[in-house]
């Protein structure tokens, strides 16, 4: 399977499953114009409640990460490079968020940390 | 609105002078998946027992299907699958007389289903029910519990105390019931992993009273962890607040936990604390640990406050 669950993160399940889908798009484990499994397939094989996975992926739908193709099951949409460039971009975002708010956190400015991410390029280039 | 599968109303249960549940009332929506939260002890099997129709209320009482369970109402017995906590079988039949014998009492019994299951589950029919392991045992307990074909499946600790193989393959089944045929399923545990991944609807139990209730995620964001950094103006005790379950000094900085954190309640933290906080989300699990000790905690306090 190409998403696990963790109860224990923070994130609610949901959420797990949204990242994991967008993940194997990006990653290319699931193409464009490819059918992710049904809602009861991968509540099964998760173990977790069926209005979960179909919670997320009403919300992966109205991202317009895939469609729902009446009585078809959902797929993902665009072409193939642009559904992975795409998923890409949303998840290095995800995780700039992430660190950003942990260099706000410390007290370092903006500034202070477009310097930092700099330098830690320069000095793995070395 | 269709009918509530389970309704529990003012529900007590007393033996002699313990109060084993208190006041319990709670409704479980047909066709939801419904995770039963507590402590052992907090009076999840005594609240099964009652719908079950097994045990009397001291007061107060409990609907299944619409129906009460007590005196041996069989026609609602037959639309109830029922998984005990101590999965009682009988020890002497083989378990392909286990199920004829089940088949006989269940009018909905599935014979075609129950082979399935039986070979899904690997259990041998020629095998005596004492020489089954635990976990054959629970699978059995399952399949009994299945193949009438229940409306409501009612699972007291279903999966306790076994190895993680098996407690997949009864979740998984669980999961594919649920969404194949739109079962109620009532499920108690105090494996708050398996609740969190497979109920819907949670509610937390502790020493015979209800603490919350409602939807999972909603029950999971209405406790927040609140994190204070060190700094020099901050107080040496934690804030005495409405809706502060618990305050804790780590290091230098404060661990708060909040409940319903609002901007208010968020600005109200900064005056005292003197420092912005970041807010973190809590899993089902630390939610339920910190439910059960605020609950324990009040029960203290009011018992000290009587006292003196």
């Amino acid at each position: 399977m190409f998403l696990t669950i963790d109860p224990n993160r923070p994130l609610p399940i949901f959420s797990q499953i949204m990242e994991g889908i967008r993940l194997a798009i990006a990653t290319g484990r699931i193409s464009s114009g490819e059918r992710i499994p049904s809602i009861r397939e991968l509540a099964v094989e998760l173990r977790v409640n069926p209005n979960t996975v179909a919670k997320a992926y009403q919300e992966l739908e109205r991202q317009g990460v895939v469609e729902a193709k009446r009585g078809a099951g959902y797929y993902v949409t665009g072409s193939d490079s642009q559904a992975s460039q795409r998923e890409r971009r949303t998840l290095l975002n995800a995780r700039i968020d992430e660190l950003l708010s942990t260099a706000l956190e410390l007290g370092f400015s903006p500034e202070e940390f477009k310097k930092a991410i700099q330098n830690r390029i320069e000095d793995l280039g070395k | 609105m269709t009918e509530p599968a389970i309704q529990v109303n003012n529900l007590t249960c007393r033996f002699g002078k313990t109060v084993a549940v208190d006041q319990l009332s709670l409704e479980v929506p047909t066709g939801k998946i419904y995770g039963f939260l507590g402590e052992n002890g907090a009076g999840k099997t005594t609240t099964i027992r009652t719908l079950m129709g097994l045990l009397r209320p001291t007061s107060g009482s409990v609907r299944v299907l619409g129906q009460d369970p007590l005196g041996g109402n069989a026609p609602l017995l037959q639309r109830i699958g029922y998984v005990s906590d101590d999965r009682a079988m009988y020890r002497w039949m083989k378990v392909k007389e286990v199920l004829r014998f089940n088949a006989g009492l269940y009018e909905h019994w599935d014979k075609a289903h129950a082979k399935e299951l039986l070979g899904e589950f690997e259990l041998e029919p020629s095998k005596r029910v004492r020489h089954l392991s635990r976990g054959q045992l629970a699978k059995l307990a399952l399949l009994c519990a299945l193949a009438p074909q229940p409306d409501v499946l009612i699972l007291d600790e279903a999966s306790s105390g076994l190895d993680a193989i098996v407690r997949r393959t009864i979740l998984e089944k669980l999961i594919d019931v649920a969404s194949s045929r739109k079962t109620t399923i009532f499920i108690s545990s105090h494996l708050v992993e398996e609740i969190d991944r497979v109920a819907e609807l949670v509610a937390i139990l502790c020493r015979g009273r209800l603490i919350v209730e409602g939807n999972k995620d909603s029950v999971r964001a209405s406790l927040k962890r609140v994190i204070f950094p060190a700094s020099a103006s901050a107080p040496d005790r934690g804030p005495d607040m409405h809706g502060v379950f618990s305050a804790r000094q780590v290091g230098k900085e404060w661990q708060l936990v909040v409940r319903d954190l609002d901007e208010k309640k968020l600005t109200e933290l900064k005056n005292k604390m003197g420092t912005v906080p970041h807010t973190i989300e809590m899993s089902l699990e630390d939610v339920f640990a910190e439910y059960t000790a605020w609950a324990k905690k009040n029960d203290k306090d009011a018992a000290a406050t009587k006292a003196a």
